[in-house]
């Protein structure tokens, strides 16, 4: 069981992070962050894309509901994890680490965040 | 007077009477309590993480040494991360609501500190432009303070035929009972009032909520009862909703205005 | 080089595939679709996930990132999708859509597949 600074710094240790930021989707709001120039309006965008991606595929879902377990995004420059997370009063959380496309390992990056988020919110 | 605290670095609760509270420790706001926001305490009971039982024992053994985060943490009860990030929440929730009403003189009491020690730090301007941030974000999805504060109901029937809820908005539609504000709703569902309240004014301008037709002003009370002394008679929980005789039109805080403006929103855009 | 109805057929062959398009993110529409099943509406999903893609690149740009994006992948409980934008021959403004079975799939496979799918695609 972690605090958020540990699992900030434990998220910058994957190999190839440039970046990591902890954000509250309903409200856009960045709770903690490391390594991005503009960590606000990072906050807004995720927050942004998680939520177009929820009402997208509620759509087209037979039962019309959705739980999204992981986002990755790979641009030609880089990979961008999003992993939300649920606490009971609030949420979800998502947990987001930019990596290096030369240097990161996606699948090795992907299992680590995952133990990540689990060490953070126990319940 | 936050900034006089911060640069003598000052230990205790700035307390606004029964609005609120500003817990500072050495200068720095480490918790915020707000009357309108549901606080650490009330978020992991009634969202059902921890039970009342469990948090009253807990209080009680940290009551002397403030230190009932880290016991909570010790016992396993709590992550480490759900406390830090259950304090942080209710901060950002309750310095919204507190940093923008109109507050009694605060009070400074020395050496006070909350029961569940520090947690976390915040800074000041940081603390602000969140919050400004976050106002104008609520003005974006209904432009429209009128159902802040006034219970609300789902509509009953809908205009459209297929609708996609968030699971904030699902748990507000199923507790809103016409009788229960928005703030209230937080507490009762154990969810922070911020975005409660966001959630409520979006399905407001989906056309999913509304508030319920208020009793007719004219209406004559039951039982008129003389007090001495008494202050002239209101209507109960009348927030100013009742407009000055005014030869203006004017938008009030009648929540039929705001249906209104719900119907003729519907009905511009099914001409379009 | 492959046409449209020969790519979605190569997409379907994909281990695990259950659906395959090829999505106008401008209009949301699908240009062709292949598979899927009464639990999953492709047109709609084709359409859903145009949401997905607009956002990131709103984000993107509100950053001010010039990075193109390769591929989106989302994962669910019971399935994968990935989104990949057409980046060469009469592809621009369009994507590659492709449901998988959680189960079923190989995804970093399914991803290389996907690429060289794109690679030879002519539209």
């Amino acid at each position: 069981m972690i605090g958020i600074e540990d699992c900030l710094s434990e998220a910058m240790a994957i190999p190839g992070a440039l970046g990591a930021i902890l954000v509250d989707h309903t409200s856009g709001t960045a709770l903690a962050m490391e390594g991005l120039p503009d960590p606000e309006r990072s906050a807004v965008g995720l927050s942004e894309t998680f939520r177009a991606t929820l009402d997208g595929l509620a759509l087209s879902s037979p039962d019309g509901t959705v739980r999204i377990d992981d986002l990755i995004i790979t641009t030609d420059h880089g990979y961008q994890l999003i992993k939300p997370m649920e606490t009971m009063w609030d949420g979800p959380l998502l947990i987001c680490v930019r990596l290096d496309r030369d240097r990161a390992n996606l699948a090795l990056a992907r299992r680590r965040l995952d133990s990540i988020s689990h060490e953070l919110i126990a319940s | 007077m936050l900034s006089d605290l911060a640069e003598s670095r000052a230990t205790g609760a700035l307390k606004a009477g029964r609005s609120g509270t500003v817990y500072l420790s050495k200068g720095r706001i480490c918790y915020v309590e707000c009357a309108r926001t549901p606080t650490v305490e009330e978020l992991l009971t009634a969202s059902g993480r921890l039970s009342l039982s469990g948090m009253r024992t807990a209080r009680q053994t940290a009551a002397a040494t403030a230190d009932g985060g880290d016991l909570l943490v010790r016992r396993g009860v709590l992550s480490r991360g759900e406390l830090q990030l259950c304090v942080l929440g209710a901060t950002l929730d309750a310095s919204f609501f507190l940093f923008g009403a109109t507050v009694p003189k605060p009070k400074f009491r020395e050496g006070d500190r909350h029961w569940l020690g520090i947690h976390w730090f915040f800074d000041v301007p940081g603390l602000f432009r969140e919050c400004h941030r976050r106002r104008a974000r609520l003005d974006r999805a209904w432009p429209s303070a009128e159902l802040d504060s006034r219970p609300v109901v789902p509509v009953r029937r809908l205009r459209s035929q297929h609708v996609v809820l968030t699971a904030l908005q699902w748990e507000i539609l199923l507790n809103a009972d016409a009788e229960t504000t928005p703030a209230e709703l937080a507490k009762r569902i154990g969810r922070p009032a911020y975005p409660t309240l966001l959630a409520v004014r979006e399905m407001a301008a989906a056309g999913l909520l509304e508030c319920p037709e208020p009793p007719p002003p004219e209406k004559p009370p039951d039982l008129p009862k003389r007090v001495a002394g008494a202050a002239p008679r209101g209507l109960p929980g009348d927030g100013g909703g009742r407009r000055a005789q005014s030869s203006y039109p004017e938008i009030s805080g009648d929540p039929t205005d705001v249906n209104l403006l719900i119907r003729l929103r519907n009905a511009l855009e099914a001409f379009q | 080089m492959a046409n449209m109805d020969i790519s979605l057929k190569e997409m379907m062959a994909i281990d695990g595939a259950i659906g395959a398009a090829v999505v106008d993110y401008n209009s949301g529409m699908s240009l062709g679709v292949l598979g899927g099943s009464k639990d999953l509406d492709l047109q709609i999903a084709g359409a859903g996930n145009t949401e997905v893609v607009k956002a990131k690149l709103r984000t993107m740009d509100s950053l001010g990132l010039k990075d193109a994006i390769e591929d989106i992948l989302i994962t669910l409980s019971g399935q994968y999708h990935i989104i990949r934008p057409i980046t060469g021959r009469g592809g621009k403004g369009l994507f590659l859509y492709l449901a998988l079975d959680r189960n079923r799939a190989n995804l970093a496979m399914a991803r290389h597949h996907l690429r060289s799918i794109e690679d030879k695609m002519e539209i």
